[in-house]
């Protein structure tokens, strides 16, 4: 496809006697400026162009995917995947027939590589894909001059350029949020990021937040050798999981060794020399306690991005936690800018700022697009896997609606009994009434697979005979699915 | 009438927004219900037409469910139209409790020309007669005798998009309340959407702050003053570079501990803007005299000053966190100036 880009060399911003030949700056006029590369920009940038619309992509990172290719879900997944893959050949070759000899250990700077070489090819992967989608990538920072034009502030080979959009959609991501008093190095006292490349495992990882992330990174290091120890101010880990299934992940990740304080609230942490010290209070004691750690990772939430961006040129509204206000249409208060992912409302996840970046397209290009925010599924891959979608019982308690459970555990499913993996559970929460679907918990092998069909019962309104009715393949870990839905009203086969 | 909460049975019209033959685009406000605990207003889901008002302005108790209005879609010709008849219900035995097709949405029920073919609007309460049943209703239907076209023509949908439940067969059948089924229904429609509601806008720039009203007008500034003794290999530009580092630092860093009550965002938020000044440095050094160093300087007569002892003193300014950073101030150079060298105490 041939498109034609109107490219101009004009002077902007430059006083005359100052303007020499290098200041030519290039304009560029696109349909869709997307600021941001990551799985909102990204995914928003490819489908605008491939609906026809003349569009480009400002990233300042140097490589695409923002947090969740380079320093979020993507490496996060490959240090669980192999560090599983160690603490099973550590721990259970034995059990399963297969003799090891000599040592086995883990090459720490090779571990970190292979998660690099992944990143690097995904994240090439999606300038490959720009290319082949016709969207002009521009390579550096993005600042609003004026409502329809961008300054890009280059990095690398980037080009300088005043970038004109008759529509911009904002997707700048979120940060760590920092924790009051504790400054971060990245050496001793790290973010998450640099919880992903540390060069040696620590001795202790002391944890502050016992959300995903920080459960995460605890499995982690837990498997390769740490004593680690979670400080969670709430009384639950798992952010807003079912309390039951919070429960029975704080069970199994303490016989895997991680320790867990809940009610602690941390009042310090600082770093001398080479190790980290910290002191937090039980909240039911009142006691101050301390503790000492080689590594202290700060993992107490994530807040929206919009450092450089100089919103304020323009006044877009922004809320008191700092999110960008936006209508039901991802429009800012400017009809053409519209905003997408972390840095705006609901749940900081990459396949929710995925669904928004699709919709938010095709709101430009068909006035209507959809994004069905009670079917966005959340998934901890902890051993057990954690993943949920719809209600839980928490919510439905406090919304008055009367609802009926069913369980099953995978202790009495075939295929993870075969695979000796049997720990955990499926349960659904279904209208007490009609049996309709409101929301599914999984906790166990291959959770964050399953969770999908339970996605697409919520979506289509399906009640648990449906699902309870539909052939699942022998011998699955999903009949484990299948009996919990039928357990709601009837009584499981297997158990 | 549509359900605005999972809990309303019934609500009046307060106003129609549109006259019967408007044109309205999705997300016009339709209508303005009264329920028990709030005024609302209806928003058009699609593009249509409003084709016939049944309910009229003022009218109260309408049963959730209970047809307010046809709705058409843009383009139908509305004198063509055959509105189905709105019968508060024969009742047959059987079906008692399916009362009248029931609109899951807050959208008033559409129906559309008899003879056209476009999409079923989203969960209108009329089944969408392409839908393949899912196995449970298949089930039910057969079980009870009734047929693919009475199920299609009778059955009230609460699914997305027209589709038919296990719960809307049963509330045929009178088994269950057929308003459990638009309750769940808006239930999860609320949850579907972004609560894009009560949202608190941060001030564009931090709040002035109001001149202290009862404080008396003539107040000295606060002043704090240090000593600090400097290592013996020390310049003065060097100190001068770590007065400065000490300050900024002191600007930056957060002011409080760590504590549940305090949300970092917040305290941003609310917080004096970072370059509002706090106070001002006055410096001044006891020094000895030192041989210049080398051949090279530029100035060779004149002396160089060796720094013995620092002193700082600091005149606060009235921002409110002005005494804290003037203290954290003192405390981060001391740091600095003991990290530059070893002391001479
Ligand atoms: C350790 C970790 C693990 C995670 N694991 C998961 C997971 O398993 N599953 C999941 O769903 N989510 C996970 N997340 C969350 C996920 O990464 C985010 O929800 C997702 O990346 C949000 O996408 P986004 O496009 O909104 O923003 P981001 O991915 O943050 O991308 C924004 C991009 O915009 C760029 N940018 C910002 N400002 C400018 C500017 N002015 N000019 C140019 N470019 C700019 C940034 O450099 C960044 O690359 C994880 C996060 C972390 C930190």
């Amino acid at each position: 496809m041939l498109r034609v880009i109107e490219v101009q060399f004009c002077l902007t911003n430059v006083p005359e006697f100052y303007a020499p030949v290098q200041n030519l700056t290039n304009k560029e006029k696109h349909d869709i400026l997307v600021i941001g590369g990551g799985p909102g920009g990204y995914v928003a940038a490819i489908k605008a162009a491939q609906l026809g619309f003349d569009t480009a992509c400002v990233e300042k990172r140097g490589r695409l995917g923002g947090t969740c290719l380079n320093v979020g879900c993507i490496p996060s997944k490959a240090l669980l995947n192999n560090s599983h893959l160690f603490h099973q050949i550590q721990h259970e070759s034995k059990s399963r027939g297969i003799d090891i000899k000599g040592d086995v250990s883990v090459n720490l700077p090779k571990f970190m590589d292979a998660k690099d070489k992944v990143v690097a090819q995904l994240t090439g992967g999606i300038e490959m894909l720009f290319k082949k989608y016709g969207v002009k990538y521009y390579k550096g920072a993005a600042s609003f001059v004026d409502e329809h034009s961008v300054n890009v502030d280059p990095i690398e080979d980037g080009e300088k350029a005043v970038v004109k959009a008759d529509n911009i959609i904002i997707a700048t991501g979120s940060e760590a949020t920092p924790f009051p008093g504790i400054e971060i190095d990245e050496e001793r006292i790290v973010s998450s990021t640099g919880c992903l490349s540390l060069s040696e495992v620590p001795k202790r990882l002391v944890i502050i937040g016992g959300g995903i992330i920080g459960l995460e990174m605890g499995s982690v290091w837990s498997r390769l050798g740490s004593q680690v120890t979670v400080l969670e101010f709430q009384n639950a880990i798992g952010a807003g999981m079912d309390g039951e299934v919070s429960k029975a992940t704080q069970k199994f990740l303490t016989k895997q060794g991680l320790k867990f304080k809940l009610g602690a609230k941390v009042t310090k942490g600082v770093r001398e020399g080479e190790v980290v010290k910290i002191e937090y209070e039980d909240t039911k004691s009142g006691k101050t306690e301390a503790l000492e750690a080689d590594v202290l990772l700060v993992a107490v939430g994530r807040r929206p991005y919009l450092k450089g961006l100089n919103a304020e040129a323009i006044g877009l509204d922004i809320e008191k936690r700092g999110r960008v206000v936006i209508d039901s249409q991802f429009k800012t208060k400017f009809d053409h800018i519209r905003c997408i992912g972390d840095v705006t409302f609901g749940p900081m996840l990459a396949h929710k700022a995925e669904e928004e970046g699709i919709a938010a397209v095709e709101y430009i290009k068909n006035g209507h697009g959809h994004v069905n925010y009670a079917n966005i599924p959340a998934v901890m891959y902890s051993h057990p896997e954690v993943a949920w979608v719809g209600q839980t019982e928490e919510q439905l308690k406090e919304a008055g609606i009367k609802y009926k459970v069913g369980k099953f555990p995978f202790i009495a499913n075939s295929r993870a009994k075969t695979n000796m993996d049997t720990e955990g559970f499926v349960k659904f929460i279904a209208d007490a009434e009609t049996e309709r679907v409101l929301g599914c918990h999984i906790i166990g092998p291959n959770a964050g697979e399953m969770i999908a069909e339970a996605g697409l019962a919520l979506e289509y309104g399906a009640s648990t005979e449906d699902i309870a009715r539909v052939c699942h393949a022998h011998p699955t870990l999903s009949e484990a699915f299948k009996e919990a839905a039928g357990s709601v009203f009837g009584k499981p086969i297997n158990f | 009438m549509p359900a605005m909460s999972p809990t309303m049975e019934e609500g009046g019209i307060v106003s129609w927004k549109v006259k019967e033959g408007d044109k309205f685009d999705a997300g016009d406000v339709l209508l303005e219900v009264e329920t028990d605990k709030a005024n609302i207003a209806v928003e058009a889901q699609d593009d249509g037409v409003m084709a016939k008002i049944l309910k009229q302005e003022g009218e109260k108790e309408i049963k959730v469910g209970t047809p307010i209005a046809f709705l058409a879609e843009v383009g139908d010709n509305l004198a063509e139209l055959e509105f189905p008849e709105v019968e508060e219900k024969k009742q047959e035995p059987k079906k008692e409790a399916a009362k009248t097709p029931e609109p899951a949405q807050p959208s008033p029920q559409a129906e559309s020309n008899k003879t056209n073919k476009t999409s079923i609007p989203v969960a209108s309460g009329k089944a969408d007669p392409k839908q393949v049943f899912l196995p449970s209703v298949e089930l039910l239907l057969e079980a009870n005798g009734i047929s693919r076209d009475e199920a299609l023509s009778k059955i009230a949908a609460t699914g997305p998009k027209g589709r038919i439940l296990r719960g809307d067969v049963k509330a045929y059948l009178g088994q269950i309340d057929s308003s459990n089924n638009s309750k769940i229904a808006a239930y999860l429609d609320s949850k579907s959407h972004l609560d894009l509601s009560n949202i608190e806008l941060r001030p564009a720039a931090a709040p002035e702050k109001a001149p202290a009203k009862k404080e008396k007008p003539k107040k000295e500034p606060l002043k704090i003053t240090h000593q600090y003794v400097l290592p013996d290999s020390i310049v003065k530009d060097d100190i001068l570079r770590l007065v400065s580092k000490a300050e900024q630092k002191a600007y930056g860093k957060p002011l409080y501990a760590p504590s549940e009550l305090i949300d970092p965002l917040f305290e941003d938020i609310i917080a004096p803007p970072r370059n509002a000044e706090r106070f001002k440095i006055n410096t001044s050094f006891q020094t000895s005299v030192a041989e210049p160093e080398n051949d090279f300087d530029f100035e060779p007569h004149q002396e160089v000053q060796q720094p013995k002892i620092l002193d700082v003193e600091l005149v606060c300014t009235d921002v409110v966190d002005a005494k804290a950073r003037a203290e954290m101030f003192v405390e981060i150079l001391e740091k600095y100036i003991s990290r530059a060298g070893p002391k001479i105490n």
